[in-house]
């Protein structure tokens, strides 16, 4: 942070309309947490190289720290001043995690992580990360007896002018421009009351970022027309799911030169394939960070959008990867990328960028490890099926808490004690989850057996 | 020719948040991605010079379409605005007149927005880099009235849609007891609608020459001041979008569908036709038969001659043949008369006779059509007519609905395919569709609709089921 940042952020914060001053961290879920504190409250240091923090019960935040060690600090990120529309007397700022001495709290801090994650890219390998995002949703209406129906019965690109979904969405936006999200564009999506909004390519930080405030911006006007919007991965069994599909493109440093690809734009670079073959290599044993939630992994059926396998491929959408050879201007204008489709829309973005960027860019993993052949299309018949099971995606929530355990990259990027956390965490919503005895065992057994 | 700079200040000026991109699919169903403006002007420029790239493949009903195909012809096709027609919508900006009227008529329904985001629409054609092996029905609407107009001296194809639809309640009975021409009391609960989808039609520039109540219970008919093909396909698809979602509104639905209830009038698109030069229309010819000229006539010929062969196109689903048969008015035989409801191409009537109303209208079509198909095919039909000379048959002046079967066959009179799977053997066996829409199409849209036919038959229907109880079988 530098003077300047500082002095603007204090200047924003004392004008008169502002009421509270919000400082944003998310659990290790990526659920939004928010702190207020009044205007007067909101001071820099004496030299005006920080702002300074509010401490806050870090043992209370899911997967931050435990109960011996709950004081932690919010320090307030002054690089980045939102004021939505919708609550404009509020400044919001993203904050970082601090123990109560000042010192880095780096278990705690995936924000922090990622930053120092991309910080260590620029320099050691040169090179500048930008991601495009889409990310999905459903709104749903809320019926007297408690249940839900999806809000519309409209289809792919469908349109209604008067409409509440159609206005919702254009308000949607027209929000998240204001806060300096930049969207590419929004529509409706395959299923009934499902929508897209695609986003444009930025640093990886402040896309994470985006991803956090946009769900925010969705839930809040949604819930102001009496609609419920939901990110979940897979709310329906017989529709599709809700993913964040991903455009991961990687520039030389201080230039727009693609490191990815081959300076034609359509052959992959030694570097893209090395990229490529992380992703598929390491993507499994991450997809906790991915996809964390017990109902993610009811998204990966057959037959639907989502992906089955994490392998690459040119074209096949039931591939997770797809390295974007004919994408264009798709996610302006960053082009072209790597196409990341298995993440989902309820993910925590911090955990899984990071994820993703460092199986790209910092395993190297030689690209040999791989027959030419990997680079080919490939069609899903069985003889063809990918030979390493590391490519199958997990087909539950155990499966994946598995190879996350079993994953020494993980260490590597997160560090001992937030995986610790986070295994402990999902171990938990596992076993809650396993020992439920469903509607469907009920209404196949309980006559029959 | 609106340039990329000029919108961009039009954009400014009419202080638009956001784009809507417009377009429709193979089956004439409107789409749309919304684009916020934002402040990136070299963005906005790119993306209205070049438009966007889309991945359209979910449009087409998914088990049809083989993995292969989906790759090669419809991911990532662009989808090009064209800026000429450009359009702020006056219900989304608020202070608007329209917007006023609209807030009005949402009165306290607790269930709706006001509109406060101010939008404006392009329509947008399809592109690929592979144009023979992705298919828009805008762009080849658009590409054949332009080969009409180099290749003819100008020559402008003309037309003026009679729409029908009826007003449904959330059960799918008729919304009204209401008959024709009936008007308040009546019919209150629907005039109230059509109005008001009226009135914004006209404040978009979509000019309407009349609206009024249709026979049938809750059906209402609306028609439009004649235009070019391709603005008034575009206002079609506008006017049934608005008349939907004006419709929805007050809890009502808006249906489109050809024949919705066995025992009352269907939904037709009766189309008037005409071609000008510049401002002078070709199909006036002063002191002949009915006032039609020679290229009239051999156009009419060619639409008799062709008919079978288009009808797939302009009567798209199971349920249009319904509709297409004898009584409610609709066209059965390929005849023509000049004040005859029972042919398929009437001479209207009218006094006094001038050089601008001088017309034929075309019958066939329903509501549910793709507006631009429908337009391009009558089209084609016709110049196949003036192309190869084609001589008017004589006049059907009689009710032909009433005629012995003797007569009929006497008088050769043809009739139009009974049903989808007829229609789309006539359009195979034909060369009309082939040459103008191309082989691609021709895959695509038989591919769906013959899924569709085949699904129809395996049907077994309610009628069915009470005959054989009745009969005890």
């Amino acid at each position: 942070m530098t003077i300047d940042t500082v002095t603007k952020a204090l200047a924003e914060a004392r004008k008169k309309d502002t009421q509270f001053i919000d400082l944003w961290l998310t659990d290790i879920q990526g659920n939004l947490k928010s702190i207020s504190i009044p205007p007067g409250q909101f001071r820099a240091t004496d030299d005006r190289s920080e702002l300074l923090p509010r401490s806050f019960d870090g043992s209370s935040v899911m997967g931050m720290t435990d109960i011996a060690n709950s004081d932690l600090m919010a320090y307030p990120d002054a690089c980045r001043l939102m004021r939505f529309p919708f609550k404009s007397n509020n400044l919001v700022l993203f904050s970082g995690i601090r123990d109560w001495k000042g010192m880095a709290f780096y278990q705690g801090d995936w924000r922090y992580q990622l930053k120092t994650k991309l910080t260590r890219i620029h320099e050691d390998l040169k090179y500048q990360v930008k991601i495009a995002a889409e990310l999905e949703f459903y709104l749903f209406l809320p019926n007297p007896d408690g249940s839900f129906n999806p809000s519309d019965a409209k289809g792919y690109f469908d349109l209604a002018t008067i409409s509440i979904e159609q206005e919702l969405l254009a308000i949607i936006v027209t929000d998240a421009e204001q806060v300096g999200i930049r969207v590419n564009r929004a529509h409706h999506e395959g299923a009934k009351g499902q929508f897209e909004i695609e986003l444009q390519a930025e640093e990886p930080l402040t896309m994470a970022d985006n991803v956090i405030a946009l769900r925010h911006i969705v839930r809040t006007r949604a819930k102001e027309q009496g609609l419920y919007a939901s990110f979940m991965p897979k709310p329906m069994m017989a529709q599709e799911g809700c993913g964040l599909h991903l455009r991961l493109a990687v520039f030389h440093k201080n230039s727009d030169n693609n490191a990815l690809y081959e300076s034609d734009l359509k052959t992959l670079s030694i570097a893209g394939k090395s990229a490529v073959v992380g992703l598929c290599r390491y993507s499994r044993e991450l997809m906790l960070a991915t996809n964390q939630w017990v109902n993610s992994y009811k998204r990966f059926q057959p037959n639907t959008d989502a992906p089955n396998y994490l392998i690459c491929s040119e074209h096949l959408r039931a591939t997770s990867f797809h390295s974007g050879f004919s994408l264009d201007n798709d996610a302006y204008p960053v082009q072209p990328s790597i196409h990341v489709t298995h993440p989902d829309a309820a993910c925590n973005p911090y955990l899984a960028f990071n994820a993703l960027i460092s199986a790209a860019l910092t395993t190297q993993e030689p690209y040999t490890w791989f027959d030419d052949e990997f680079f080919e299309e490939k069609l899903l018949e069985d003889s063809k099926m990918p030979k390493h099971s590391h490519q199958k995606i997990p087909e539950d929530l155990g499966q994946a808490i598995e190879a996350f355990e079993k994953s020494e990259l993980a260490v590597d990027i997160w560090g001992k004690v937030l995986c610790v956390a986070l295994i402990k965490q999902k171990r938990k919503q596992w076993h809650n989850y396993q020992k439920q005895v469903s509607d469907w065992e009920i209404g196949h057994y309980r006559e029959v057996l | 020719m609106k340039t990329v700079e000029d919108i961009l200040e039009q954009i400014k000026n009419d202080k638009i948040c956001v784009l809507e991109f417009w377009f429709v699919d193979l089956l004439g169903n409107i789409k749309s991605v919304e684009i916020p403006v934002g402040s990136d002007d070299e963005r906005l420029k790119h993306l209205l010079g070049d438009g966007i790239l889309c991945d359209i493949a979910s449009l087409i009903p998914a088990p049809l379409i083989g993995k292969a195909k989906y790759k090669e012809n419809y991911k990532n096709v662009n989808l090009a605005p064209d800026l000429a027609t450009y359009l702020a919508l006056p219900w989304t900006k608020p202070g608007d007149e329209c917007h006023q009227a609209l807030q009005a008529f949402i009165g306290n329904k607790p269930k709706f927005i006001r509109p406060s985001i101010s939008k404006a629409r392009f329509m947008c054609d399809i592109r690929t880099t592979n144009p023979d092996k992705c298919f828009s029905s805008r762009q080849s609407l658009k590409d054949y009235l332009f080969k009409l107009k180099a290749s003819n001296s100008n020559w402008e194809y003309i037309v003026g849609p009679e729409l029908e639809f009826h007003y449904l309640d959330d059960k799918g009975c008729a919304f009204d007891e209401g008959g024709y021409m009936d008007t308040e009391p009546d019919s209150a609960k629907t005039t109230q609608l059509r109005e008001m989808t009226a009135l914004m039609c006209e404040t978009i520039g979509i000019k309407v020459e009349c609206h009024h109540h249709e026979v049938g219970h809750g059906q209402q008919e609306i028609d439009f001041e004649k235009r070019d093909a391709l603005t008034m396909a575009d206002n079609m698809i506008t006017y049934k979008l608005i008349a939907r979602d004006v419709a929805r509104l007050c809890g009502v639905q808006a249906s489109f569908m050809p024949k919705p209830f066995s025992d009352a009038h269907g939904n037709g698109m009766h189309v008037h036709q005409s071609i000008w030069n510049e401002q002078q229309n070709l199909f006036y010819g002063e002191g002949r038969r009915n006032n039609l000229s020679l290229i009239a006539e051999r156009f009419t010929a060619g639409l008799l001659t062709y008919a079978s062969e288009i009808t797939a196109i302009t009567n798209q689903w199971v349920n249009s043949y319904k509709r297409i048969v004898p009584s409610y008015e609709a066209p059965v035989y390929i005849a023509w008369g000049s004040a005859n409801r029972s042919s398929l191409i009437r001479i209207p009537k009218y006094y006094p006779v001038t050089e601008q109303s001088v017309r034929i209208e075309y019958r066939s079509p329903d509501p549910a059509c793709n507006p631009y198909l429908a337009f391009l095919v009558m089209l084609a039909a016709g110049m196949e007519g003036i192309k190869n000379d084609l001589e008017l048959p004589s006049e059907i002046a009689e009710d032909i609905y009433h005629m012995p079967e003797s007569t009929v066959n006497e008088r050769n009179i043809g009739m139009l395919p009974s049903n989808l799977g007829e229609a789309l053997a006539a359009m195979k066996r034909g060369s009309i569709v082939k040459d103008k829409l191309g082989e691609q199409f021709m895959e695509d849209f038989v591919r769906i609709k013959e899924a569709d036919w085949v699904d129809f038959n395996r049907h077994v229907s309610r009628f069915e089921i009470e005959e054989m109880r009745k009969y005890g079988i």
